[in-house]
């Protein structure tokens, strides 16, 4: 039984990957459809993680990793957990590279 | 039956390990939005950005995964001077899962959908850990590998020859469709990047 005492124990961990743009939450920048260009997106949030070409126009993809887990170890019973969510942004612009579309994830951003 | 206690004895049941890991974008209401939304702005004012999206001949995808892994282990240890310090742990995992995918025409107009949930055997797996680890024994790397989009720059300058050939087709660089977490490289329009050809694969060293 000491030796169980003993060698019981508990870890946590956390996680980030991505970009670190403001996402919603952070104090997102209110973007306007229509008049918003793409050179205005990527001066305020740097190069996307993803930009994707579609057929009549881009797409500039945010996207931030969160990673926090944690682990139990009392010997006779252990566990581990791990929650990851993604922290997203998008933005359309059509092929003149005006802002047709945009949206952030709805999830609360890490403190 | 004395050999049979002494058996017992020595084997020691040393204790049982769950581990869990929740990956992806939690769905509200999935079946509804694919039934009711009419528009890619309808989508993302609902269900905010998909966790990948991809340009196709017709119009452009959006993918929402969501995933939890639960994986359940048994540790056996022998009552020796030395062993008593490790387990043998034996495991199985499962994954409950959730996809909606959304297929778009070129002018956002939603033209397809699809939504699924279900529980899939991961299989099972061993290993000898010592014995305070907390750590999985069943491989379920194909389904807790980061986005595509975390890479996406470097993904399109793979060391391997044949991935680095087929990457306009890969539906990891956002050009050629969505593919799901899990998806084995041996059929689809990954085909060409599976380790089924070795005389292509020695090309690329």
């Amino acid at each position: 039984m000491t030796v169980f005492l003993i060698l019981s124990g508990c870890a946590n961990f956390t996680t980030v990957q991505g970009v670190s743009s403001p996402f919603e939450g952070d104090g997102a920048i209110a973007w306007e459809r229509g008049v918003t260009t793409k050179t205005a997106v990527l001066e305020a949030l740097g190069p996307p993680s993803q930009i994707i070409a579609l057929h009549e126009g881009t797409v500039l993809y945010y996207l931030r990793e969160r990673g926090a887990g944690s682990a139990k170890i009392f010997i006779l019973y252990n566990t581990g957990n791990l929650e990851v969510e993604y922290d997203r942004a998008v933005f359309f612009f059509d092929s003149e590279g005006i802002l047709t579309e945009y949206s952030y994830s709805k999830e609360k951003p890490a403190d | 039956m004395r050999a049979l206690a002494a058996g017992f004895t020595l084997i020691l049941v040393s204790g049982c390990t769950m581990v869990r890991e929740e990956r992806g974008i939690t769905l509200t209401a999935p079946e509804q939005t694919a039934s009711s939304a009419l528009t890619s702005h309808e989508v993302l004012n609902t269900l905010g950005p998909p966790i990948q999206i991809g340009a196709l001949d017709s119009g452009y995808a959006f993918l929402y995964e969501h995933t939890v892994i639960n994986e359940r282990q048994l540790g056996l240890s022998v009552n020796t001077p030395l062993l008593r310090y490790f387990k043998f742990a034996i495991g199985s995992a499962e994954a409950e899962r959730q996809v909606l995918i959304l297929l778009f025409d070129h002018d956002g107009r939603l033209t397809q959908s699809g939504y699924r949930e279900w529980t899939e055997d991961l299989g099972r797996g061993n290993s000898i850990q010592f014995i305070i680890a907390v750590m999985s024994v069943v491989d379920t790397g194909d389904l807790t590998e980061s986005p595509a989009s975390l890479t996406w720059g470097g993904g399109l300058l793979k060391s391997r020859l044949p991935e680095s050939l087929n990457s306009s087709n890969s539906p990891l660089t956002g050009l050629s469709g969505v593919e799901l977490r899990g998806t084995p490289t041996g059929a689809g329009q990954r085909t060409l990047e599976a380790d089924t050809f070795p005389v292509i694969d020695l090309l690329s060293y």
